[in-house]
């Protein structure tokens, strides 16, 4: 039995998705010949059932990902960073729609898990997967107003320099377009929008502040 | 994983990395190009078969040197992928299915991942655990350096001048594995920072702090620094 009382939406598009890794990384996750997965663990995905390609709807999204996991709390530490933010030309079908917290109350989820523990979301994922979904849209929890688009599995870039949205793609469930945006550190700003781990996440809150006083406080 | 260490590690990095440096997506393209100007059908052909023929050679020179040779399971994924290609490439000259591109990304997740495996297990000698960490703090005072490594500054001067390591070995040996994960990612100056920040993933406490138990540390401190490779969903 899945986890919902009414399926997500399933959504098929064309996104482009931001991702940040160390320079010396591939793009995106691939071990092609592993023994066993050994991705460390993420909301969508526990180390050693496969992989998940993180990605963010927009490049704020991705660098608050690198500041919540490394806990960047000052300029200062956030300069001494090296990355690399990629773009990348995501064509998909059958990506669950959970964008918004409303979309998750309308699927009898709690909203919460959105932004909660991983074990929540990873046994969500579990049955997105069971029930044929290739990804899935969700709220950032690093940044408050993004979304985070999920794939689940291995997937390969194909690095191009420039029109990653025009590359005629002949497997665009195995290969993704990417190209390189930057090479550097987080941007300073983004630590006071950050949500770091333990924090409220004020996204939530006020949609659900905004829930209880019947939508006034979004007037 | 001591067997590897005891065969002449370089050669086999060096050959793992002569086979992802053939395979690096421009050489890739570049050597199985149909559209090069002035080139004939003729020289076409034999430029990608030479390609082909040089990855070949090359996963075949490393299978030798590998301790079980072409029984080594890496080994046999390589020769897999290798098969793969060899079919993408005669099925597909141009690669209009994209599958010639993903048995290159394949061949090359295999090189890297042996090269990785030889720097671990050579990082598990002192000795070599020291130098990498010297090289990696490049900047970083002998204070911090002793403070990383839990002895002090006379020991840090003597070890730089090539004393044997004889101290806090498990200690020096994680710190050099963690720095293999770490060091694209940030500065040297950062790399300090990183070990003197608390982190939620370790109950706020920081991972220097968990350096002086470094058996306990290992799990707990490994997984957190392989975290940083790749963004991951918080």
């Amino acid at each position: 039995m899945p986890s919902w009382e009414a399926e997500p939406g399933r959504l098929t598009g064309r996104w482009t998705a931001y991702r940040q890794v160390a320079p010396d990384w591939a793009p995106l996750y691939h071990a092609a010949g592993e023994p066993y997965p050994t991705q460390t663990s993420g909301r969508w995905h526990r180390s050693g059932e496969g992989y998940a390609q993180y990605l963010s709807l927009d490049s704020s999204g991705a660098w608050a990902e690198l500041i919540r996991f490394e806990a960047i709390r000052g300029d200062a530490r956030a300069a001494e960073y090296r990355r690399r933010l990629w773009a990348l030309s995501v064509l998909e079908h059958n990506i669950a729609d959970l964008a918004t917290y409303e979309a998750y109350q309308a699927c009898g989820l709690d909203p919460r898990t959105a932004i909660g523990d991983h074990a929540t979301s990873q046994n969500l994922a579990d049955d997105l997967r069971s029930a044929g979904f290739r990804g899935v849209l969700s709220p950032s929890t690093a940044l408050p107003g993004a979304v985070n688009l999920t794939l689940f599995g291995e997937r390969f870039e194909k690095v191009l320099q420039t029109g990653i949205d025009r590359w005629l793609n002949p497997q665009p469930d195995l290969l993704l377009p990417a190209t390189l945006v930057v090479e550097g550190n987080p941007p300073a700003d983004l630590i006071t929008e950050t949500t770091f781990v333990g924090q409220l996440h004020y996204g939530y809150e006020d949609w659900a502040a905004s829930r209880e006083h019947g939508g006034s406080r979004a007037d | 994983m001591g067997a590897v260490f005891a065969l002449p590690s370089r050669e086999v990095r060096e050959k793992a990395l002569l086979i992802e440096d053939l395979v690096m997506p421009a050489r890739a393209s570049r050597e199985r190009a149909l559209d090069v100007a002035g080139e004939t059908a003729q020289s076409l052909v034999a430029r990608r078969q030479a390609w082909y023929q040089d990855i070949e050679d090359a996963v075949l020179d490393l299978s030798n040197v590998l301790p079980q040779g072409p029984e080594d399971y890496d080994a046999r994924k390589l020769f897999q992928f290798l098969i793969e290609l060899r079919r993408a490439m005669a099925s597909d000259p141009d690669d209009r299915r994209g599958e010639v591109e993903v048995a290159t990304a394949r061949l090359r997740d295999v090189g890297s991942r042996i090269a990785r495996r030889i720097d671990h297990e050579r990082l598990d000698d002192p000795q070599a655990a020291v130098a990498w960490v010297f090289e990696a703090m490049t900047g970083v005072s002998a204070r911090d350096t002793g403070r990383l490594l839990g002895v002090s500054e006379k020991t840090i001067s003597a070890w730089r001048g090539g004393g044997v390591v004889e101290r806090n070995i498990p200690r020096v040996v994680l710190v050099a594995q963690l720095l293999t994960y770490l060091r694209a990612s940030m500065t040297p100056r950062g790399l300090m920072m990183w070990f003197d920040a608390p982190r939620p993933q370790l109950g706020d406490r920081t991972p220097m702090e968990l350096l002086n138990e470094p058996a306990a540390a290992q799990e707990p401190l490994v997984s957190l620094a392989r975290g940083i490779r790749a963004q991951l969903g918080s």
